[in-house]
């Protein structure tokens, strides 16, 4: 497939796929941040 | 002891509002002067807004006491996000009340529901917000369900979740979590994610309303999915999904029977979410969060590799044997941990009243 026949929308979506993998997995982290803290906390 | 109480029909009722209202905001889009650039972003923009910071939200709310109370600001948002007409505004108020409804309102079900009717019912109207309002454009059918999402909201604060005689808590030994079956768990919602886009459904080229035929098998689906699961039990609710949507994955051109596939997906979801319930069950909320995070990456893996690169029509069955395996792996890492049986038993939940 030639690349300048694919809109550049679409030429994005691999960055927007390891953007979502980043973010999920930093809410991820995260989240088990919050829930280890909380338990220390009590 | 009814299976489906006020309690659990107005919360999803209320799913059914949430995702319509944000959906329908989102396509209205088109109709402004923005770019294709700009649209596609704005609709990933409110995508990842809804969906990642979930396990966020579920780790700080989950042991929260007002959660009818968040679920309904979540509603609030999602009504100004409807009702504001900058673009990025309502992005952000649709996005973070979506979610924030969704893991308050989601974790409540979770911790108050005997059975797994309730979860599947709950998620399923999603569904169906999501295929009207895809399908259907007017402003009467807008302001007349604006009203009644309005007044839902309103009684959804006068529920009263402590009448219910459940609350799901771990028995003794059984308070850890398993992060095995869970990063098991969590790769079948990512594959479910996946084969929603990374389809190669002919048949949606000739129909009318497609979109509304998929959520309506999508919600037929996720309705029945946690009845099923109470009849028949996780075991078999397994084998007969990985059975129908692998034969049906490949009649690609047949509305039905490509239709009874997505059904067969979806009947999963109670499940899931029962899993995910027995596997993590200190900590609900987190839980749910996870499932909604890694639909969108899933959804997002899926949607690339359709625009991106020619269709492989071997991979959707592969995955879904995959997905079977994952399913069937974690049903069995439970009953080990004496979780979760592979068939109903009369009373198997980890209830204490």
């Amino acid at each position: 497939m030639n690349t300048l026949d694919v809109a550049p929308t679409v030429m994005l979506l691999p960055y927007v796929f390891i953007g979502a993998i980043v973010l999920a997995v930093v809410g991820v982290v995260a989240g088990i941040v919050i829930i280890i803290k909380k338990r220390k906390n009590k | 002891m009814k299976v489906m109480k006020k309690e659990f029909w107005i919360p999803s009722l209320l799913h059914f509002f949430v995702d319509f209202f944000s959906v329908y905001v989102v396509v209205s889009f088109k109709s402004l002067t923005i770019s294709p650039e700009g649209l596609a972003l704005l609709t990933i923009g409110y995508d990842a807004l809804a969906f990642l910071p979930q396990p966020v939200l579920g780790a700080i709310f989950e042991k929260n006491k007002n959660l009818k109370y968040l679920g309904a600001i979540g509603c609030l948002f999602v009504m100004l996000g409807a009702l504001i007409p900058e673009a990025i505004t309502a992005i952000i108020l649709l996005g973070l009340g979506n979610a924030l409804f969704h893991v308050c309102d989601g974790t409540v079900i979770l911790e108050k529901s005997k059975k797994a009717a309730p979860l599947g019912v709950f998620i399923s109207f999603g569904s169906l917000g999501l295929g009207l309002a895809l399908s259907f454009a007017n402003s009467y059918m807008f302001f007349i369900l604006l009203g009644l999402f309005v007044l839902l909201t309103v009684f959804s604060c006068f529920l009263r979740y402590e009448k219910i005689d459940f609350l799901f808590v771990p028995e003794k030994g059984k308070e850890k979590s398993l992060l095995i079956p869970l990063i098991f768990i969590v790769l079948g919602v990512f594959l479910r994610g996946f084969f929603g886009p990374y389809n190669n459904n002919t048949w949606t080229s000739s129909a009318t309303y497609p979109a509304l035929l998929t959520a309506i098998a999508v919600f037929i689906g996720k309705f029945s999915g946690g009845f099923v699961l109470d009849f028949i039990g996780g075991l078999p609710l397994i084998l007969v999904s990985g059975v129908l949507s692998f034969v049906c994955v490949f009649f690609p051109s047949l509305a039905f029977v490509s239709l009874l596939g997505v059904v067969g997906v979806n009947l999963l979801m109670a499940l899931t979410m029962e899993f995910v319930r027995r596997a993590m069950p200190r900590h609900l909320g987190f839980g749910f969060g996870l499932l909604a995070a890694f639909l969108f990456v899933g959804y997002i893996f899926g949607f690339s590799l359709k625009s991106l690169l020619p269709f492989q029509s071997y991979l959707a069955p592969i995955l879904i044997v995959v997905n079977t395996a994952t399913l069937l792996y974690c049903s069995w890492a439970l009953k080990k941990e004496a979780r979760m049986d592979f068939f109903p038993r009369k009373e198997q939940t980890n209830e204490h009243s």
